[in-house]
This record gives C-alpha cells, structure tokens and sequence, in this order.
C-alpha cells in the first residue's frame, strides 16, 4: 500500500500591512504559530522548501536563505520555489515530491511575501511585468488589466455582469470580516463594491486582490510517521498542474484557464473524486472575474454560470460550493509566495473542524485552487482528513 | 557595422533583440510581419526566430492583415509606475483574419468600446528610435 503524504502541523501570520516585519519575522511568526500544537521540534524536521515570488519587493537577493535561517532549519537542506503566485503550492508539491522519492521524511514548506515596502504604483508595476515584457507589459497592461480582458470576454460570451462581479468581493469580505488573520477584517456592501474606483474596466476596487505582507507554514511527513508528530494528519490526496501560453493574445480562450482545467481534472483523478464531493474551496481570487472562472473551470458550475452562482450566494456556506469562506485573496490578503500555504492551512482548519464561526459543517474534502501569474502556472491540490 | 536598433513599445523592459527590431522596421513602412514555419506551417504573430513546434528555424516572412476584431478589451485607470501619466487608456486583444491576435492600445474612441467591433491596425511612431502600433477604430 502507498503511503500518502499528510500535513502534521500548520501556521500562519496575520496577513496585512506589516510594517514593522520583514520576511523574515513574517516566517518567524508564522513558524512560531506551527510550533504551538506540533508534538515534534525543529530537530524532527529533515528539510525545508520556501516559496517567495520576488526579490524586489523585499530587496533581499537569493531571499529564501535569510528565512532559512531565521526559522532555525540552515545547515538541512532547502529549496526556494517560484512560481508567480502559484509559489506556494508549488513549494507544496515539490515537499510532496521529495517525501515520495524518500529523500526525505518531513518536509517544512515556508510561503512568504513582504510587498508592502514599496508603492502600490511600485507594486503594480513590479506585477506587471509579469506579463510578456517584449510585446504585452509595454502597453501598460496592469496585473488587474490582464484580468480585466478575461472579464471583458467573460461578460460578451456570457452575459455576466459587474453586479455578479462585485458580488464575490461581497462575499469575500463578509467571511474576512470572521477571520482574525485576514488583512482587511470589514463587510462591505454590494453598493459600495459596485460605486468604488475604478481600477481598470470592469474591475473596481472591491475586484481586486489586497498587496499584502505575510506568510503560512506547514510540515509535510508521510502518513505511516503521522502519528509521531499529530493526532489529526490531514491527507493530501490530488495534486494537479497545468499551464498557458505567456501572451493572453495567444490564448485558446480568454473565458476560462485551460491549465487550470488540466490541473482540475488531474487532481480529481488522483484524488478519485468528483467536484460534487468537493465540500469547501479556496480559489485563487486575485479578482472576482478569477473566482467566476475558477468555479466553472474547477467543475462547481457549467461555463458561464459562475457569475449567477455568485450572485445566488451559491458560494456561501449553505450554498452549492462554500468558496474562500476565510475571506479569500481579497480580504484575507494576497502575500504572493504565502498565498498556496495559506489554503492549506485554512482548509486544514476547516477539515479538522477548528474555522469556528466560518466553519463549514462537517467538511471531509477541501480543495485548494492556486494560479500563477494569468494562468501560467497552475496547482489544484484536494486534501480530506 | 552595426544597424541601429529600432524598439517596441511604450517603454521597454528588456534589450531589444534582432527579431523584434526587424518587425519594428517593417511596421515603421506600415506592414504587419508575422513568421510562418517553413516545416510545419505554424503561424506566429509577434514573430519568433524559431518554431516551438518543430523547433526549425526556417522561417519565411508573412504579411498580417490590419483589419481586426475586438475580443477583449480594459480601461486601464490604475497603472503601472511607468505609465501613471497616461491613464487612463485603453488596452484591447484583436483577432486577425489570419487567425492570430495581438494586444495594442486603442484610440480615439470616444464611447466605451464593446466586445465584436472592428478595428484596424496601425503603426505609431514614438520618437526618432521607437515605433509601436495602435488600434483604431475601423
Ligand atoms: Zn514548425
């Protein structure tokens, strides 16, 4: 029999505008919070990999080795992983991977991002360079303006509107507002999402990711060695990736991520379920138009449905699909290279029955949807207990 | 002797290679060039020096058609740094005839744009070394 990979211990930081914490003390703290309910110690840990998305915004060159050391794991080995802000699953699956060869046998996974240090026009800049730098960021394509030509798309092909939009913002910070981590802890209304600034056509305010400083942690050892460091592993059951083409010009649609879809249809495979079996999300929301499309790609509704799903607060607790009920990227916050870890942790808490007043009730299986950049760079992971 | 290089964009991030000067030369005499694999047929619009299909390097030179369709378009309000003191300004995706798309800035339009209208291509020069095209309403 296989021995599957579980997790042994979760953390996380407050995510926000940390102004007084670099990434290293963002780490720290969020080792710290690992560290409270973990029946082990450092010394029980073989290894570690980070997830950081980019030096700029923390000016330390090569940063994955300063928060090595800050969370006591230098001198074992390590990795640091970048996969845009898909950075922390793939520092997930990459521990998932060293555990399955036998390098290893627990794994530490460190997501982390400070992004608050520079400017948001900075920040949006840095973003937006993401995208392809030869023929697509020299028109000023911001990162919420790539996401803004798929909503565009979106709203002809479908006919979703910027009511079905704002209303995943409104949904996003009504369960931030229950999360004590979350960056922006504040309900807003459907008239203050729909009249706030725009940022780029379609999108507003209230459809944008939060630029936050943060970061989660978790410890990955396989299921035989489980009961050493835990009395309640969680397992990780599908993992799935895909990726697209560099240019959105170059898509084969501009309505849906097909790497997202891949990722999605391996993870399920894996996992040997089906999306109905799915009891809690957490989509990668960088803005509404992404949770829309995450919940058709992912399988919860029919192409085109997201958005009126949304609306008819199918993604509530109590709805269809409960989706980012810890107020997803855009409440609880988006600390790029922390984000992936974050599901992780949140949905460990949701499995373990331990999200109090957002708990869903009874959850078995939680997936987790985390994209990087404008679909470069997908990982779909399906966790139960 | 070295040729002198002409750049893309509004703004570039990275030095500009052979392959992107060469396009921009041709866009300044008011021509779309695409490259086409001369193995396997494969359109590419901007242009590659090679085919990640075949991975042949035989390129022949073809001509895009201006007129193109809209599908997408955004208002870009906030922008990135190097760019904060022209928004607000219109970034649209338009699908050729020849089945491949580009991303451009639209222009002179007046009302908000809409998904499915027509548009045409053309060049717009930025100085004495910098070019970069623009869609028009058509
Ligand atoms: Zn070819």
């Amino acid at each position: 029999m296989s021995d599957d990979v579980v997790i042994v211990g979760a953390g996380h930081s407050k995510f926000g505008k940390r102004k007084d914490e670099g990434i290293r003390e963002l780490a720290f703290e969020a080792v710290q919070d690992l560290l409270k309910d973990f029946n082990k110690g450092l010394d029980d840990i073989d290894a570690s990999v980070v997830g950081i998305a980019g030096e700029e915004f923390s000016g330390q060159g090569a940063p994955a080795a300063v928060v090595v050391d800050e969370i006591g794991m230098a001198g074992k080995p390590t990795l640091r992983v970048e996969s845009a802000c898909a950075t922390g699953t793939a520092g997930i699956k990459a521990a998932y991977g060293w555990i399955k060869a036998g390098f290893y046998d627990a794994v530490m996974v460190v997501g982390v991002e400070k992004m608050t240090s520079v400017s948001s026009a900075r920040a949006t800049e840095l973003m937006a360079r993401a995208g392809d730098v030869r023929w697509e960021s020299p028109f000023g394509v911001s990162f919420p303006g790539y996401y803004a030509l798929m909503a565009s798309a979106h709203m002809a092909q479908y006919g979703t509107t910027r009511e079905m939009l704002s209303s995943v913002g409104v949904k996003n910070h009504f369960y931030g507002a229950k999360n004590p981590l979350a960056h922006i802890q504040k309900e807003v209304s459907l008239e203050e999402a729909m009249s706030s600034i725009p940022i780029a056509h379609p999108l507003n305010l209230y459809d944008c990711s939060l630029i936050s400083d943060g970061a989660a942690a978790i410890v990955l050892t396989k299921e035989s060695l489980a009961k050493e460091f835990t009395d309640t592993p969680i397992k990780i059951r599908g993992i799935g990736s895909g990726s697209d083409n560099m240019m959105m010009s170059e898509r084969e649609s501009l309505t849906s991520l097909r790497g997202a879809k891949m990722a999605a249809q391996k993870a399920y495979k894996m996992a040997g379920i089906t999306p109905d079996q799915v009891d809690v999300a957490e989509v990668h929301d960088c803005f509404t138009i992404a949770e829309i499309i995450a919940t058709e790609d992912l399988g919860f509704f029919e192409p085109g449905e997201g958005g009126k799903a949304a609306l008819d607060q199918q993604t509530y607790i109590g709805g269809k699909i409960p989706v980012n009920v810890d107020g997803g990227l855009k409440s609880k916050g988006h600390p790029l290279g922390a984000t992936g870890v974050s599901q992780a942790v949140e949905l460990r808490k949701q499995l373990l029955g331990e999200a109090k007043n957002r708990q869903v009730d009874g959850a078995e299986i939680g997936l987790s949807h985390n994209v990087g950049q404008t679909g470069q760079f997908v990982n779909v992971m399906i966790y139960s207990r | 002797m070295s040729e002198e290089k002409l750049n893309f964009g509004h703004v570039s991030y990275e030095e500009t290679y052979p392959v992107v000067s060469r396009f921009s030369k041709k866009l300044k005499d008011g021509r779309l060039i695409g490259s086409k694999c001369s193995k396997c047929g494969k359109v590419f619009l901007p242009p590659r020096r090679g085919c990640n299909n075949c991975f042949s390097t035989e390129m022949e030179e073809i001509e895009i058609g201006t007129e193109a369709t809209m599908t997408a378009f955004t208002v870009i309000h906030f922008a990135p740094e190097s760019f904060s003191d022209k928004a607000p300004y219109i970034a649209a995706i338009g699908k050729f005839e020849e089945g491949v798309s580009l991303l451009a800035h639209l222009v002179g339009v007046t009302s908000m744009p809409s998904v499915g209208m027509k548009m045409k291509l053309v060049p717009q020069e930025i100085g004495k070394n910098r070019i970069v095209y623009k869609f028009i309403k058509a």
